[in-house]
């Protein structure tokens, strides 16, 4: 059941009232990310990290639906404390917990670090690959987050916003 | 899920299409059409509502009154055109996969005998839902003022048959009676949630009261109507009836069902519990029947070109039903919010106990003018659910006609009528056009009746 029914309720009032309009989903994955404090990773190059893969409760609206674009709006800041280099920071989704860091990540975001500062990199990336667009109509969506440095550098990566722009064209009928 | 879909669909096609179905309900006459749904003479809503206009002369020289009205559906050859396979249209085929429901409903509801000259839009919005870890908000943006935030429905009593037996104004009868209500209201916090866009809230109850009602029965009923003042030329008439009413079935259902949110909106495995009651009162046919009684009076006045008339139905008509069961459903499901074992049941309340209900007063109002070729009019029709008000007038012009009015629906929408018709001796040709909304757009679509009159 997860929470369809109220998706349910709310798709049903837009399917009668949007005709042949889009219905948008604005899925604020950083708020299930926060709730768990999985917005947040060290990182000590040269090594990568991971956070354990989270769970986002999302539409499940099923098969039918024609997904139009997926859009990945967000911002990350890098805390450095030492070093100076490039920090990558990346964003896996997947239908599976298991194979989650297994793909490519969609959001793939790097940003140069100075010792003491702080950098912070925004990112907008429309999704082109059909499966991963078709990956936002389930009800579950697992998404995982990996950094890592180039060289004798560490810190934080901490995430600050991170949206999902879903739109989808109205074939419910 | 596209069950769930269509079935809220469902429930605001029916509530929306309601109010335009019951006032324009099978007006096949392009006449009346082109004057806006005015009703004139002895025709239509007027002799149905007003027991003094049995006794009113046709006057169908004054009125251009026709005999006889056959309809010429055009709509229906469209309506082919559009399904030139019906049997196997799997739209209309239920254990189709392809079953749309709504376009069942909207069929019946708007029977297919009009031919759609424009068709009138749907709305086009975005609607905007916003999805977080303990955030659900729908914006339906326009589409928004389309959820109703009193109470809607279908609701109308008819008399399908009538035979009887009459002597100088009095008349006995024994009338069939029919009363249908179907009613429809969101409660607070899901009208809140999908008209006004507030979050969705924890531990919160979303829920629609859902009210039905269907009866039917006989009426042995004594009747008089007759001229109490003035000459065939204009007088003064009054009609009255009484019904003794018997009812052989009524079952009625009165209920509130939604879900419960629960301590967080999207985390956690089981975020919603349904939760459904309901009170159910039936008396089946073969129970004792139901009895009540009831009346109707009118008033009409006729005096050179004016006509001036009053009709009141169903006064007093409470009935009583000896014979009722009563039931009591409830259903939580609390398998699903995983704090609890699942909770169905349909427990008999009381049986044999004597219940009542009550038939909606219907009251019309109407206004003739004639003078010459012109004829103007109007008529307030109350069927016990809002006001229908028709204004219209005919331009007679030797062998041809011209029409127009203007109507309000029981939505409070204005529609508007026009058309025109030709006569060659006894028979006529008219076209009508009306103009008309449905319950998803505010634009007008028209459709253009046509029918032969015979004089």
């Amino acid at each position: 059941m997860r929470a369809k029914w109220l998706c349910l309720v709310a798709l049903t009032a837009a399917a009668v009232g949007c005709g042949e309009g889009r219905a948008i989903f604005d899925i604020d994955v950083f708020s299930f990310l926060s709730n768990a404090n999985a917005d947040t990773l060290p990182y000590v190059g040269p090594l990568s990290a991971t956070i354990p893969v989270q769970t986002i409760r999302s539409l499940g609206l099923g098969g039918s639906s024609i997904v139009d674009t997926v859009r990945l709006i967000g911002s990350v800041d890098f805390v450095n404390a030492s070093g100076t280099g490039n920090v990558t920071f990346q964003v896996y989704f997947d239908s599976a917990k298991s194979t989650v860091y297994t793909g490519t990540p969609p959001v793939n975001v790097s940003g140069a670090v100075t010792p003491n500062a702080t950098t912070t990199s925004s990112f907008d990336v429309d999704i082109i690959d059909p499966a991963m667009r078709r990956l936002f109509l389930a009800s579950t969506v697992y998404v995982g987050i990996r950094d890592s440095a180039s060289g004798a550098i560490s810190g934080t990566a901490k995430l600050s916003a991170l949206r999902a722009r879903v739109v989808i064209q109205d074939k419910i009928f | 899920m596209r069950t769930f879909v269509l079935g809220f669909g469902l429930v605001v096609l029916l509530g929306g299409a309601a109010a335009p179905a019951a006032a324009q309900w099978l007006v096949t006459d392009a006449r009346r059409i082109g004057m806006g749904g005015l009703t004139l003479g002895r025709s239509g809503s007027v002799a149905r509502y007003n027991p003094a206009y049995r006794a009113v002369q046709t006057q169908a020289a004054r009125h251009g009154q026709p005999k006889l009205t056959i309809p010429i559906p055009l709509g229906i050859i469209q309506f082919l055109h559009d399904h030139p396979h019906l049997s196997s249209d799997p739209a209309f085929d239920p254990k189709s996969s392809g079953f749309n429901p709504i376009l069942v409903a909207n069929t019946i509801l708007n029977l297919p005998l009009y031919l759609e000259v424009k068709q009138a839009p749907t709305p086009t919005n975005d609607v905007i839902f916003t999805v977080g870890d303990t955030v659900l908000i729908v914006n339906l943006g326009q589409a928004a003022n389309l959820v109703p935030q009193d109470q809607f429905g279908i609701s109308g009593s008819s008399r399908p048959l009538d035979p009887g037996f009459g002597f100088k104004g009095a008349r006995v009868s024994v009338m069939g009676w029919v009363h249908d209500d179907a009613e429809f209201e969101l409660g607070d916090n899901l009208l809140g949630f999908l008209r006004d866009s507030q979050p969705a809230q924890t531990n919160t109850r979303y829920s629609a009261l859902v009210h039905g009602l269907l009866e039917a029965g006989f009426a042995p009923t004594v009747s008089y109507s007759g001229r109490i003042a003035g000459d065939s030329a204009g007088g003064f008439y009054v009609g009255g009836a009484l019904h003794y009413y018997l009812g052989v079935a009524y079952g009625r259902t009165d209920g509130d069902g939604g879900f419960i949110t629960g301590n967080q909106i999207f985390t956690g495995a089981n975020p919603v519990t349904p939760d459904a009651r309901t009170l159910t009162q039936y008396s089946k046919a073969g129970n004792a029947l139901g009895h009540g009684f009831g009346g109707d009076v009118g008033l009409a006045w006729v005096s050179g070109p004016i006509e001036l008339g009053v009709g009141v139905n169903d006064i007093g008509a409470t009935i009583t039903w000896p014979d009722t069961r009563q039931d009591s459903a409830f259903y939580r499901d609390s398998t699903v919010a995983g704090n609890g074992s699942s909770v169905i049941y349909s427990r008999p309340l009381q049986d044999h106990v004597s219940t009542k209900t009550k038939l909606p007063v219907s009251y019309i109002a109407n206004v003739a003018y004639t003078v010459g070729n012109t004829t103007l009019g109007a008529d307030v029709l109350n069927t016990g659910r809002g006001s229908v008000v028709h204004v219209g007038g005919e331009q007679r012009l030797g062998l041809f006609a011209v029409r127009g009015g203007v109507a309000r629906d029981q939505r409070k929408r204005i529609e508007f009528g026009f058309g025109g018709g030709v006569r060659f001796g006894g028979l006529g040709l008219d076209v009508g056009f009306w103009t008309h909304t449905n319950s998803l757009s505010n634009e007008r679509g028209i459709t253009m009746a046509t029918s032969l009159s015979i004089y």
